[in-house]
């Protein structure tokens, strides 16, 4: 979409005119859906997380200054709504600290679909899910993570070295599984 | 298949990072039903704490002049409400609120609309023994989240028939202040009107005493007497007025007004300059001599001293003194008064017309106020209009201050005689105060 055009949708979406809001909608939605579906457990959740996301880009999109990138400003704001419904769900679960990171996250790489990775994110548990996210795909460091998080840095690193074990783990399960079935398939 | 060493951030990076999917099509008609909704809510916040603002203003507004109020208003608590229904009003008060409403509502219709007037001073007075009321409520709802452990309270909360009975109490919560909002409001209005009600009655009772003193300067329509030595003359009076008003703008006038009129015969160009007596003209002692004025003729009081046997006496000792003519009348006058404004400072136009009693008669040197004598024909009764605009500043509720330009002009001629036609008018300025009872 081009600078001026968006200007002018944004503008009119701050008015509230409908249609304009819509245009919105139609053009970013799929990316920040792409966005929630990284912090959500399952599609229905990454749905409501990009219902509660446009409501709070549509009423906080006055404070858009128009300057940088407006993805850029809808990612952050649909990323806090994702961190938001984190911190309301995870007052009741105890926080766990591990000590030991491991660094060396080296695997061999094969073919690996879109939806695998996905799920296998999504499968990850909630605290480790946000910190793998957060880190790894939308560049927050572990300060900012430990902030946002309500968590320490340490705790932060050491759930990103267990995502990433876990997310290895499961890769090398699956593609030992790929192989078995090829393995078959020639048989 | 291809296998290469590579970073586990890498290959998840390259995968999702630029993740782009399709949400389900109604999405977008819920999120924009939720938008024009949280609009919808704004909307009607806004409106909620203005109307409160309102109620607020206007109770604060009420609460203040509620002794003012009272005063004036008067009311007996036993005629306003009766112990019985006080009591029942009081057993009431275990019940829940919105019965409680209906049965008042019910009372009040099979009421007349003075009592219903009356009780609904009452509610404002029991809204008050109503408070305590709702600080229990208030008092368990508090004891509860304090009762329960932050964890259970939190999931009691998260559960869908939690979130649903918070719905519904939020809900009535808001119909529960909207509805005592607008009782409020109600309360307000009734009271406001009442109060002005209980005004405008007690203003068309209304009666005011108004004393004046004016200043006029009086001249005459009519014909002249052939010289022009005649001009008009500056006179004071004042009186009494008593003020009724009719109604909302109309008021009646009457009273007594002392009034003088007349005037000025120049000495150098009288036209009857001299008069000779003499034993042949018979004039005796206390004998009158005629002089002819606008008004009328002028009888001239011949003092015993100025007789003398053949001796020529000019009437006038003193050529270049002035005389006043001069007329008093008390003046009954009857007078509709419409006000234009009603304020702290008002604004009324008066005209009527009024009876003049004439009570004074008479011709005197304007230096030494020496009697000369008096106009003859002059009627007794004589019958004027006037109109007036009037300003009035009010002091307070009881004294107000007025100034009032006004024109007087005489109906009839004050002369009997038909060959005098002197109608006289006068222009001028009162003042005085107002003591309303």
């Amino acid at each position: 979409m081009k600078d001026k055009k968006l200007e002018r949708i944004i503008k009119d979406s701050i008015k509230g005119k409908s249609k304009a809001q819509e245009s919105l909608y139609v053009e970013y939605a799929p990316k920040m859906m792409g966005v929630c579906l990284r912090y959500a457990k399952s599609y229905d959740e990454a749905e409501d997380i990009l219902h509660d996301g446009f409501i709070k880009i549509f009423h906080s999109l006055k404070s858009f200054r128009f300057e940088g990138s407006f993805e850029g400003w809808m990612r952050r704001v649909v990323v806090n709504t994702a961190l938001e419904r984190f911190r309301s769900k995870t007052q009741l679960q105890p926080v766990d600290e591990f000590d030991d990171v491991e660094e060396d996250e080296e695997v061999d790489v094969e073919d690996v679909s879109i939806d695998v990775l996905l799920n296998m994110v999504q499968d990850l548990p909630e605290r480790y899910r946000m910190v793998f996210s957060l880190y790894v795909l939308d560049g927050y460091p572990h300060n900012e993570i430990a902030e946002v998080m309500n968590i320490s840095i340490g705790t932060s690193k050491s759930n990103l070295a267990r995502a990433r074990g876990i997310l290895k783990e499961k890769l090398n399960e699956y593609w030992e599984a790929q192989d078995y079935k090829s393995n078959l398939k020639i048989c | 298949m291809l296998k290469d060493k590579g970073h586990i951030d890498k290959i998840f990076s390259e995968g999702l990072k630029d993740l782009s999917v399709q949400p389900r099509p109604e999405l977008w008609g819920k999120i924009s039903a939720d938008i024009k909704l949280g609009r919808k809510r704004k909307r009607a916040a806004v409106i909620y704490f203005t109307l409160a603002a309102a109620a607020s203003l206007l109770l604060l507004f009420t609460l203040s002049n509620n002794a003012l109020f009272q005063q004036e208003l008067n009311f007996n608590q036993a005629d306003v409400l009766s112990e019985a229904f006080v009591t029942s009003v009081k057993k009431e008060n275990t019940r829940p609120l919105q019965e409680q409403a209906v049965r008042v509502e019910q009372t009040q219709s099979a009421l007349p609309v003075e009592k219903r007037q009356q009780k609904i001073l009452k509610q404002n007075k029991l809204a008050q023994n109503q408070a305590p009321l709702v600080q229990p409520t208030q008092k368990r709802e508090i004891s509860m989240q304090m009762v329960l452990p932050k964890t259970k309270n939190e999931a009691l909360v998260a559960s869908p028939l939690a979130m649903k009975l918070f719905e519904k109490e939020i809900k009535e919560k808001k119909s529960a202040a909207l509805s005592l909002i607008q009782d409020s409001l109600t309360i307000a209005y009734n009271m406001k009107m009442l109060k002005q009600f209980d005004r405008d009655e007690h203003k068309e009772k209304e009666w005011s005493i108004l004393g004046q003193v004016s200043s006029a300067y009086s001249s005459y329509e009519g014909e002249k007497s052939g010289n022009k030595s005649e001009d008009g003359i500056l006179s004071v009076g004042g009186g009494v007025k008593l003020n009724w008003q009719a109604g909302k703008k109309l008021a009646l006038q009457t009273g007594i007004i002392y009034n003088k009129f007349g005037q000025q015969l120049g000495a150098s160009r009288r036209p009857y300059a001299t008069a000779v007596l003499s034993e042949e003209m018979n004039v005796e002692a206390g004998n009158n001599a005629e002089l002819m004025t606008s008004a009328g003729q002028i009888k001239r009081k011949v003092a015993p001293d100025m007789l003398s046997t053949n001796a020529t006496v000019e009437l006038y000792e003193s050529p270049s003194t002035d005389m006043i003519q001069s007329f008093e009348a008390i003046e009954i006058p009857f007078i509709l008064r419409y006000s234009l404004l009603d304020k702290k400072f008002g604004l009324h136009v008066s005209g009527g017309v009024s009876t003049n009693l004439m009570v004074g008669n008479r011709v005197y040197d304007k230096n030494s106020r020496e009697t000369l004598g008096e106009t003859t024909g002059i009627r007794t009764t004589n019958f004027s209009t006037s109109f007036s605009l009037g300003m009035e500043y009010q002091l307070n509720s009881k004294f107000s201050l007025s100034m009032e330009p006004s024109l007087k002009y005489y109906l009839n001629s004050i002369n009997k005689d038909s060959n005098f036609n002197y109608k006289p008018y006068s222009i001028g300025l009162s003042s005085g105060i107002r003591y309303k009872f």
